[in-house]
């Protein structure tokens, strides 16, 4: 089941799992996170970040959660089990296109 | 600049499908104010017409058609910020018969939709009491979560949603179709 949502992941999508791996988050703080981690080379809009985060709920990867602020008004969300999954299967997919990329010197400086 | 920014912003989001605005809009919302909060009036320009710009794409994923958009221009800009004009000005036209009234955190509101009157009031920011159709729903039915204030009928069910804006003070609800009268209709939304 997790296999078939990832084929459907956006980038965005996926970012967003990643960013969530280490714990909740609200959706500020998943933007920054992205832009973090992607060194700036992804600037999630707010519109788009919670049209993705409203699908991901839908399908079930995250959910919504408790969050340490004291301002009820702040939504944290958090990866579900199947979420999390989802995130794995992703990763490993890109992981194996990273290997492919590197190994046809695609990439600068990694080539074997 | 900036507040100017925001009620731009805000006024794009009613874009979105309704159920959607009234579970995300006051989030966006914030989250669109702290972006910019640290910028330069330039900045803040450019940031406003690249973030609106994304809104009306999202609004038409999230309405579910394929359209591929140009990029944006000084007439898409005026064109979506006349739209949104007019769909808040349609929006309040419907709502004449709300009655708000606000006092040291407190906030008594009334209103009416096609099913009949319910009323809520708000105390520092959280639902404390509520009624529809003159009956009231007990604290334990009032669901509050992010902004949205949902009315629980005895078995659960979502009678009546309302989202609170409260850096506006603005609430919107979603109008109950004319049949649902009571509690324990079929008028979950």
């Amino acid at each position: 089941m997790a296999r078939q949502q990832v084929e459907s992941l956006t980038p965005l999508s996926a970012a967003i799992l990643f960013a969530l791996a280490d714990g909740a988050s609200h959706g500020y703080a998943i933007i920054r996170e992205i832009e973090e981690i992607t060194e700036g080379d992804m600037r999630p809009q707010t519109g788009s970040t919670y049209l993705a985060l409203h699908r991901l709920l839908a399908n079930g990867l995250i959910s919504e959660s408790s969050g340490p602020d004291i301002d009820a008004r702040r939504r944290y969300y958090r990866l579900t089990d199947l979420g999390r999954e989802a995130a794995r299967a992703e990763a490993r997919r890109l992981s194996q296109l990273l290997r492919v990329a590197s190994a046809r010197k695609l990439i600068s400086g990694t080539a074997t | 600049m900036k507040r100017t920014a925001v009620r731009l912003f805000a006024l794009s989001l009613r874009l979105f499908p309704k159920s959607f605005r009234l579970s995300y809009s006051a989030e966006m919302e914030r989250v669109f104010t702290e972006r910019v909060s640290a910028l330069s009036p330039p900045r803040i320009l450019a940031a406003t017409v690249a973030e609106i710009f994304d809104v009306v794409v999202s609004a038409v994923r999230a309405h579910g058609t394929q359209l591929v958009l140009p990029r944006p221009s000084v007439a898409g800009i005026v064109a979506l910020a006349t739209l949104a004009t007019f769909v808040s000005v349609r929006d309040i036209a419907w709502r004449q018969d709300a009655e708000f009234t606000s006092s040291a955190g407190r906030i008594d509101f009334s209103a009416h939709d096609p099913a009949g009157e319910f009323t809520l009031t708000m105390l520092a920011g959280r639902p404390i009491a509520a009624s529809i159709n003159d009956v009231p729903i007990p604290p334990d039915r009032l669901l509050h979560s992010g902004d949205s204030i949902r009315f629980l009928s005895p078995d659960g069910k979502v009678v009546l949603t309302l989202a609170y804006y409260r850096a506006t003070g603005r609430i919107e609800w979603q109008a109950r179709p004319r049949n649902c009268h009571d509690l324990a209709s079929e008028c979950g939304i």
